[in-house]
């Protein structure tokens, strides 16, 4: 009665298949814009991971006498009011800005990426209920929501990451929302539902992979904002408290002495560009990478 | 019709609500699908074509209300069928091709992924296997140097390959029903000979029923065994495609065949019409729906709605000129 009526034997070779995550580094390292992004961030993440064995010097030390000094072959980036070796607080900074940039963005991708399907995909009830907690986060001012919060919870890392958190998840949420919501009525979401997919399925295998790319873009290029927030937060007194060495309170501390000791803003600078430049490189070249219509064979 | 049927329509009636009102998309459909056939579904846009072959998949949008009727699939109502009957029936037992091949597959994935991720229902085989199957399948639809193909985009294939593999994943879960929505419109009229010429032989290698739905007359003639002729949401008339092209009881069909320009003897300035518009489905008209547009319309036809009467063993026509 109900035997297979288009059946077909299985034979012939093996397909030619690729390890995705191969392919993509291989593309990477074809594209000169997206090898110069990954090697700053590589620099940056080398930094911060092996902190603590490469710094020249401790950076918590501090050592009057050796005050205000310019940069020289014993201390490359010079010294603070207090004798910080400023290089050595550079490279420990990296860990203050990765955890603020890297982990805070993830969570708030993790977040937003939930929020953003369960909206777009969801009946409509759900959709409303997070759109309007989003657009309730969203409606805050970054600063202020930043300065409500630190105000509550007092100014620590977890505080800093949790404010980015806060205020960038409505972001993702919504442009997933804005994308599942494009892709739920486009017509091979209904053709993979004529052939049986079922709603998992359909989120997992086929919105998710033409959401992700863009999201990954974004959000890459979100991490040097983030950082950048958090030096911010630091040079308005607000960021992680002293004797931390962000880059934030490098560059706020090297305000302060820009007549008399330049090289400190300089010094603080530095990373920030070096981390902003690397992430945005690493972005652009992905966003290339990820979209087959862009993306250049090797 | 015949008694083995794969899928038959009885009694079919459907609305949609819009703001506007109910619109009355299909009343009364009745039509069989015997095994191992090719039925042709032939009507102008928004005579409730595309709307039939939903339900057949039970794949309605949510604004649709189900009047009355059964959709019968090897004897279960799909209508009634819950989500887990349904995924069952959707692509292993009724796959279906869409119209426009340029957006039917998913434009991140290669079609490798596709093909292989469609079979998740077969738990027995590995990735291996599914690859395997989906390259014999793709040779099987035409499409040469299969193995290397499956690492490819949708974006890397012209309209004509994206549909041949469209079908391809309509057949990889071996469905008894295939059925193809305006398969070749989007496509030139090269492609489409080339198609449907695919369609026929998969019908004679593995004998299961097509559901082919058209507006070209001459599509439906080369490829299908029976015909059904929608007007406004009716089945105005229905036969095997002899019946209806050498013997054609209603005047609509009559008139259809008169307007094809495939089947003109001579070249003219102008093409033959048929005047008047399509019925307001808002507002369907009482006696026969074809009677404001129809030659032979007389003071019944207005009044009393026909029923369908049996011309033959093969024929049926709703019209009351065929009242025995």
């Amino acid at each position: 009665m109900s035997a297979p009526a288009f059946e077909i034997a299985v034979g012939g070779a093996e397909p030619a298949h690729g390890f995705f995550a191969n392919r993509l580094i291989q593309r990477l390292l074809g594209d000169p814009l997206g090898l110069l992004g990954l090697s700053l961030v590589l620099l940056v993440l080398f930094c911060g991971i092996f902190a603590d064995w490469i710094t020249p010097y401790d950076p918590f030390k501090i050592a009057v006498p050796e005050r205000m000094q310019p940069p020289s072959l014993v201390h490359v980036m010079g010294t603070d009011s207090v004798g910080h070796d400023i290089f050595s607080r550079v490279i420990k900074g990296s860990q203050i800005a990765l955890v603020v940039g890297v982990l805070s963005i993830a969570l708030s991708l993790a977040g937003g990426l939930a929020a953003g399907l369960a909206a777009g995909y969801g009946p409509r009830w759900l959709d409303n209920a997070i759109l309007l907690i989003a657009d309730t986060a969203y409606s805050f001012p970054a600063v202020m929501l930043a300065l409500a919060v630190i105000t509550i919870l007092g100014s620590d890392l977890r505080t800093i990451v949790l404010v980015v958190v806060i205020f960038q998840t409505p972001v993702y949420a919504r442009l997933v929302r804005t994308s599942t919501l494009a892709m739920k009525n486009s017509e091979f979401i209904f053709a993979e539902r004529s052939l049986g997919a079922g709603s998992v399925r359909i989120l997992v295998r086929h919105i998710l992979p033409n959401i992700i790319g863009p999201l990954f873009v974004l959000g890459s290029m979100d991490i040097p904002s983030v950082i950048t927030l958090e030096a911010g937060l630091s040079f308005l007194g607000l960021g992680i408290p002293p004797p931390a060495p962000s880059w934030g309170r490098i560059l706020y501390e090297g305000y302060n002495l820009i007549f008399d000791a330049p090289w400190i803003v300089v010094a603080g600078g530095i990373p920030l560009i070096i981390t902003t430049l690397g992430f945005t490189f690493l972005g652009e070249s992905l966003r290339d990478m990820l979209d087959p219509k862009l993306r250049r064979m090797v | 019709m015949a008694a083995d049927c794969v899928l038959s329509v009885e009694g079919l009636a459907i609305d949609f609500l819009t703001p506007r009102g109910k619109v009355h998309a299909l009343r009364n459909v009745s039509l069989d699908v015997p095994r191992g056939s090719i039925v042709g579904i032939v009507g102008e846009s928004g005579s409730g074509k595309s709307t039939l072959s939903l339900a057949a998949l039970g794949l309605l949008p949510e604004n649709a209300v189900i009047r009355g009727g059964r959709v019968l699939f090897n004897g279960t109502d799909v209508l009634t069928m819950n989500k887990a009957q349904l995924r069952d029936l959707r692509g292993r037992r009724v796959s279906m091709v869409f119209q426009d091949p340029m957006t039917t597959l998913n434009p991140v994935l290669s079609i490798g992924a596709q093909m292989v991720d469609i079979q998740y229902r077969d738990r027995s085989t590995g990735a291996a296997q599914k690859s395997q199957k989906a390259a014999a399948m793709l040779q099987r639809v035409g499409i040469p140097d299969p193995e290397q193909r499956l690492g490819r985009y949708p974006h890397e294939f012209s309209g004509g390959m994206r549909q041949r593999i469209a079908i391809a994943m309509g057949l990889l879960g071996n469905p008894e029903l295939l059925i193809a929505d305006e398969p070749t419109t989007a496509l030139d009229v090269t492609l489409e000979a080339q198609i449907i010429h695919l369609l026929r032989q998969l019908r004679r290698e593995f004998k299961g029923s097509i559901l082919f739905i058209s507006h070209n007359l001459g599509l439906i003639a080369e490829l299908c065994d029976y015909v059904v002729i929608l007007y406004a949401g009716e089945v105005v008339e229905q036969g095997t495609v002899h019946d209806i092209f050498h013997r054609p009881r209603h005047p609509y069909t009559e008139a259809l065949l008169v307007c094809d320009p495939a089947r003109l003897d001579d070249v003219r300035r102008d093409l033959p019409t048929i005047p008047g518009d399509v019925p307001n489905l808002l507002q369907i008209p009482t006696g026969c729906v074809f009677a404001p547009r129809c030659p032979k319309a007389f003071d019944r036809c207005r009044q009393q709605q026909p029923t369908d009467h049996a011309v033959g063993a093969t024929q049926s026509a709703r019209c009351h000129l065929v009242t025995p």
